[in-house]
């Protein structure tokens, strides 16, 4: 189904905990993947432009965003990925603590491709990553990638 | 100058300050007596001028009796002359001493006569100089009769002279009596008439005292209206807006008097209502967003150390020695009570937050959905649980589960050993309220009870009052409901007995009035587990 390359995921999240967390998760599945980490806003957009320090930053096949970023909010960040014509067509999922029924709104109208959020509970965390892995890197057919 | 002028403009003006100022600080009982006083003053009046007119009357009537006495005398008078007359002419024309009878008596009661009239005193001077003539009448009739012998008769020539002599005098004599009788008798009637005038309109008396009764009457119920009812019954709707909890209400202070003070002083009270409640819900609404903005931001870095102890124990457990893997247990625990605390926390502070609007609910609904969830906890326990009719409430369908789900997940927990368990839920119209149409759920069971001193600790939050090996819980199930029913208009207490089982009731508002909606048939509808 899938070709046996290593996925690229971007992981935006300024929690070195959670980063630690989300690593952990997808080490226990068994899909070859590379997590990329961007600490803030502002790191995200520019390593997908490739700006500045990541001018040869490889371009994700998936971007996990928090939405409560320092410099530049994941909102923000969402809105401005979707309006760029080469960045649009790579899935966003929007990972966050946040329950509140305003941002899950605001994010699907910013075209989030999906909304979850961060189980509280250690053990529902790494099944929601699990399902994630399976459906996104597995069931779903992403893009080529543009050479 | 100027201070005449002022007094002349404010003449012109319907009322003076002063007076007004007099009026308004009156107390009610004063301002009730000049009521009263002034529709009694004509009455009064009228009574004491009655007195006047009675004394008059009286002093008439005899002052009529004395010229009607007077004609009387006059009247007595003139037939004691007309006697002597008759007597003199007879013995003068006959010598017969039989004529000599009524001369005599004559003598007497003109005599009599005189002296009444001069008793009377009604007419001195006319009555003087009659009895002048009277006394000269009766000498000169006197002095003729000596010239007569007994037993003989005078000459014809004589007694032609002697009778007209007497019929001159005596004519002289009744022209006296009769301008004296004319007198009296003008007098008399003439008072009579004087009476009769002053008393003539006392006919049309009890129609005017029927009147100023009448408009005395309706002038009080129209004061004691302004004065009292109208006040009082503005003072009740306002007390009764009050208790509806609006502290925005106040009246209006119109006088200085004591219906004056009950409407300030109840303004007071609802300013100091109305103070203390937005205090109170400012303070209410701090500790709220505090209580949930802590659990909130607690949960975070809890979730840290919960995922990593977690992590821990997936990754090394067996790989560090064994006290290592004990460590990482109580760690593990640790964070997880403490999340599940901070979880009934923020259930708390949310059961705090005002709910949708309440609504029909059908409390069977509700319970058979709750005794769902525990279908496994009854069978594991062997419990029967009995479910009653239960009715329709205003309620918040999730916050009425949450209530049903503390109290029945209680009595379903706290079991005796060696008893079979047993639950019970049922309804009854609640007595205690009649103003609301209340009804008193209750949820009863033959646990292990609970001791009286712990009735009011149980609802606070996180008081637990079991050991946690032996019964699990936060302590927060009973402080949830107990805001939940409070947030309802209802009151949640319990009955216990320590070892014989215990029930939990709570109060919650009727869609209608219980008794008519419902008579209560306490059948066992359902049994979930026989």
């Amino acid at each position: 189904m899938n070709d046996v390359r290593t996925i690229e995921i971007l992981l935006v999240e300024d929690n070195p905990g959670d980063i630690e967390l989300t690593r952990e998760a997808f080490i226990d599945g068994n899909i070859p993947h590379h997590i990329n980490v961007a600490r803030d806003g502002v790191e995200a957009l520019e390593y997908l432009r490739r700006q500045g320090a990541y001018s040869s930053a490889v371009r994700p096949d998936i971007v996990l965003l928090d939405l409560n970023l320092p410099r530049k909010s994941g909102l923000e960040v969402l809105v401005e990925l979707k309006a760029d014509p080469q960045l649009r067509s790579i899935p966003i999922v929007v990972l966050t603590t946040s329950r509140d029924e305003q941002d899950i709104a605001h994010s699907y109208h910013a075209y989030a491709n999906c909304y979850i959020s961060k189980p509280v509970d250690f053990n529902e965390f790494m099944q929601v990553v699990r399902s994630l892995e399976s459906f996104w890197l597995t069931i779903v057919r992403l893009p080529a990638k543009p050479a | 100058m100027s201070a005449d002028a002022t007094r002349v403009l404010n003449a012109s003006q319907p009322l003076p300050r002063s007076i007004q100022h007099w009026w308004l600080s009156l107390e009610l009982s004063r301002k009730l007596d000049l009521a009263i006083g002034t529709v009694l003053l004509p009455l009064v009046l009228i009574t004491a001028s009655l007195g006047g007119i009675a004394t008059n009357v009286r002093l008439k009537t005899d002052v009529a009796a004395q010229y009607r006495n007077t004609v009387f005398a006059v009247y007595e008078l003139k037939i004691a002359l007309l006697n002597i007359e008759t007597g003199y002419r007879g013995y003068a024309l006959s010598g017969n001493n039989r004529f000599l009878e009524p001369y005599r008596l004559g003598l007497r009661d003109s005599s009599k006569a005189l002296e009444r009239l001069k008793a009377l005193k009604t007419f001195p001077q006319p009555v003087a100089t009659l009895e002048r003539a009277v006394v000269a009448y009766q000498a000169w009739v006197a002095a003729n009769l000596e010239t007569v012998k007994s037993g003989q008769s005078l000459p014809s020539d004589l007694q032609q002279v002697l009778l007209e002599r007497g019929k001159e005098r005596f004519d002289e004599l009744r022209v006296n009596f009769e301008s004296l009788n004319a007198s009296a008798l003008q007098g008399f009637t003439a008072t009579r008439q004087e009476i009769t005038g002053g008393i003539g309109w006392l006919a049309s008396l009890p129609w005017a005292v029927f009147a100023l009764i009448a408009v005395g009457a309706l002038a009080l119920r129209l004061a004691l209206r302004r004065l009292i009812l109208d006040p009082i019954r503005q003072l009740e709707r306002a007390a009764q807006v009050l208790a509806d909890g609006d502290g925005s209400i106040r009246l209006p202070v119109k006088s200085f008097d004591e219906m004056g003070k009950l409407s300030a002083t109840f303004n007071q009270t609802a300013e100091t209502l109305s103070t203390r409640t937005t205090e109170l819900q400012r303070s209410n609404r701090d500790l709220e967003q505090f209580a949930y903005v802590a659990s909130h931001d607690l949960q975070e870095p809890l979730r840290m150390v919960s995922s990593y102890t977690q992590l821990l124990g997936k990754r090394y457990a067996g790989k560090l020695d064994e006290r290592a893997d004990t460590y990482i247990h109580y760690a593990t625990d640790g964070a997880n009570r403490m999340q599940a605390l901070i979880q009934d926390l923020l259930k708390y502070s949310r059961a705090g937050t005002r709910q949708a609007p309440l609504v029909a609910i059908s409390a069977t609904d509700v319970v058979s959905d709750v005794l769902r969830s525990f279908e496994l906890t009854i069978q594991d326990g062997g419990s029967s649980v009995t479910v009653t009719e239960l009715p329709e409430v205003l309620a918040d369908r999730v916050q009425l589960s949450q209530i049903f789900q503390n109290l029945i997940g209680n009595a379903l927990k706290f079991r005796r050993e060696g008893v079979a368990h047993r639950v019970t839920i049922s309804a009854a119209p609640d007595g205690d309220s009649p103003e609301t149409a209340m009804w008193r759920f209750t949820v009863r069971d033959n646990g292990i009870g609970i001791n009286a001193e712990y009735f009011e600790r149980i609802f606070v939050i996180f008081q637990r009052l079991n050991t946690r090996e032996s019964f699990a819980g936060s302590g927060i199930g009973l402080a949830i409901c107990q805001r939940l029913v409070e947030r309802h208009g209802g009151k949640i207490w319990l009955e216990s007995t320590l070892g014989e089982g215990t029930a939990f009731h709570f109060t919650l508002q009727a869609v209608a009035t219980p008794a008519s909606l419902h008579p209560v048939h306490l059948s066992a509808t359902k049994a979930a587990h026989p």
